[in-house]
């Protein structure tokens, strides 16, 4: 198991270049550069010549390429033209957020899609069945970030129940620590839900065919038949069978997750890789933009692999070899 | 075969049904939206702006009194074709690249697998923003430039699944024929192996048109698809953002893209099980 997630990491690294690679000469290609943000106008040309070379503006494109290529080994990601700071910090400020968002979004569509595809299973052909279906449809169709605006017209507008924006309320800082928490749950509620409800939809209906399927096999009968409370033989028998191929598809859901969130960080005003990249983007800040894309990559491949181990741990039949 | 038609035997399933005919409505909408259109969808000042839905203007009006309905239906005739474009552009380079990865197997194989692996690694809307970002000068022709970037990202399941298929039928008698027979393996590939991947290229075609219009209304929300002020789904919603209370800029242009992307999710759906039902009774 050592092994193989060492490889697996491994493999990671020709993929980290790559995209830093791309990324780069995507950056190099765009019209336009940073040295108009960073030359105040009306500069002397003495200032600007010296802003030029501080940046290293004027060096020759494969010198710009190998600098930052030799940085980002020594784990030096560079400073964030437009901000001055080090990439490094601005990431380490955004990610949790990130994460904390994805996390949640993760655990909405876990809890939801199992829940409800295990509820169609045991009442297959019901009214709930058939509504639940045709609800995971929808759901599986409806644009991330337009249930977002939908939620916060719904839960901060119509029915001010829930904040709309921020991860964070201004004057959080000044609460007692168990508010502090309360209000990052409620911050975190609405985008978690917005990003997870389509992911959940798509598990729910995995799982639903998934469990049919298990529910049919001999070992589920033979549960059934030592007198096991139907309760009993879902929770100790048959999803543990079924909740495999769930698994797997988090693992591949995870770059879908990620998408969602760069539009949903945007409506929440969530201060995330999201936006930061976004940011990035549209102020040309290259060191920025080549962060959190290899940050963006390597928490999909930790993912993949996360979403392996698991598997493996959850099925002894799966060798990781 | 005894088996009733294609078109019948999807229909039959209630679900597909209702996609092909929510798929089929909104391309008819589209399509005479200049003639069923009640105003100019750019005509600004129509009316008094901000006009919640009511007779004059079904679905309101949006802050600088332009008509949502006129609109939203303008809007199709972008966000629809943007879609289809797209997917074309994935299927043909997602089917080139599988097809050689299978066919030819070796190093070519080994590359091409690996630039699957790459771009799937890379959160797909992360990809498009830096890419449309670097354009976002092309001013002209952004229509399709919006379309070949949404192709050139969602290849990667189609080669897939056709690399698959072709690494199973390349090593079955009728292709051994074909080779004994001394046919060029370009005609062999196209001739007697492709065929066989088209019906699983076909379902994930549909499936992939709902994903694709879904990742376009995220790129005109972010503001880097088409742009203003022609009107697409996306766009529309990105200008009820800061006016949430005039819900009815947003709330119609979502139902919209649901409706479009749940109509295609369903057709593939349809697709899928007539085509496997197919095979079981073949078999």
């Amino acid at each position: 198991m050592i092994r193989f997630t060492l490889r697996r990491l491994l493999t990671a690294i020709p993929l980290a270049w790559a995209v830093v690679t791309v990324s780069f000469l995507l950056l190099e290609a765009a019209p336009g550069d940073v040295s108009g943000v960073l030359v105040p106008q009306g500069a002397s040309p003495a200032l600007r010549e010296a802003i030029l070379t501080k940046w290293q503006l004027e060096a020759p494109m494969v010198t710009r390429y190998l600098t930052a290529l030799g940085n980002l080994c020594s784990g030096d990601l560079g400073l964030s033209v437009v901000r001055e700071r080090p990439v490094l910090d601005l990431i380490r400020e955004a990610l949790p957020a990130t994460l904390a968002l994805t996390g949640c979004a993760l655990a909405v569509m876990v809890l939801l899609g199992l829940g409800i595809g295990s509820l169609q299973a045991l009442r297959r052909g019901s009214w709930l069945d058939r509504s639940a279906t045709i609800t995971s449809v929808v759901l599986h169709a409806v644009p991330s970030f337009w249930l977002a605006m939908v939620l916060v017209l719904c839960f901060a507008l119509w029915f001010p129940v829930l904040p709309a924006s921020q991860a964070t309320d201004p004057m959080a800082a000044y609460l007692p620590a168990w508010r502090q928490g309360l209000d990052r749950l409620a911050h975190l509620l609405l985008p978690a839900l917005a990003l997870g409800a389509a992911n959940a939809a798509l598990i729910a209906r995995h799982h639903r065919s998934a469990l049919l399927e298990v529910m049919d096999q001999d070992f589920i009968r033979t549960a059934r038949s030592l007198g096991l409370g139907p309760w009993r033989v879902l929770t100790r028998h048959a999803l543990r069978a079924a909740v495999l191929p769930t698994v797997t598809l988090l693992g591949v859901a995870l770059p879908f997750l990620f998408s969602g969130s760069v539009v949903v960080e945007r409506v929440f005003a969530w201060p995330g890789m999201g936006t930061l990249i976004f940011e990035g983007i549209e102020h040309q800040d290259t060191p920025v933009v080549l962060g959190c894309f290899l940050v963006y990559g390597l928490l999909v491949v930790v993912g993949g692999l996360l979403a392996d181990l698991a598997a493996a741990a959850l099925d002894p039949r799966i060798r990781l070899d | 075969m005894a088996s009733p038609p294609r078109l019948q035997r999807l229909t039959r399933q209630p679900m597909a049904a209702v996609g092909l005919g929510l798929v089929v409505a909104l391309t008819l909408l589209a399509a005479v939206a200049p003639w069923i259109a009640p105003y100019d969808p750019l005509q600004v000042q129509l009316g008094p702006a901000n006009s919640a839905p009511g007779l004059e203007f079904l679905l309101g009006t949006d802050a600088v009194g332009r008509d949502c309905l006129s609109r939203l239906l303008y809007g199709g005739r972008v966000s629809l074709p943007i879609g289809l474009l797209a997917v074309a552009v994935a299927v043909s380079l997602g089917t080139a690249m599988g097809a050689a990865a299978g066919f030819l197997g070796g190093w070519a194989d080994t590359l091409i697998g690996w630039l699957t692996d790459l771009f799937l690694a890379l959160p797909r809307l992360v990809l498009l923003l830096a890419v449309l970002a670097v354009a976002s000068r092309v001013q002209h022709g952004r229509f399709l430039l919006v379309a070949l970037v949404l192709g050139a990202t969602g290849w990667m399941p189609v080669a897939r699944i056709v690399r698959a298929q072709v690494m199973s039928t390349r090593g079955r008698p009728w292709v051994q024929a074909a080779r004994g027979l001394g046919l060029p393996p370009s005609r062999i590939l196209v001739r007697h192996v492709l065929p066989w991947a088209l019906p699983p290229v076909m379902v994930h075609a549909s499936l992939l048109v709902g994903t694709t219009i879904l990742a376009e209304a995220a790129l005109s929300f972010l503001g880097l698809g088409v742009p203003q002020p022609t009107p697409t789904w996306g766009n529309m919603i990105a200008e009820g953002m800061h006016r949430l209370d005039s819900w009815w800029l947003t709330v119609f242009p979502g139902l919209a893209i649901t409706a479009a992307v749940a109509g295609f999710n369903l057709l593939g759906d349809g697709l899928r099980d007539a085509l496997s039902r197919e095979e079981e009774t073949a078999a």
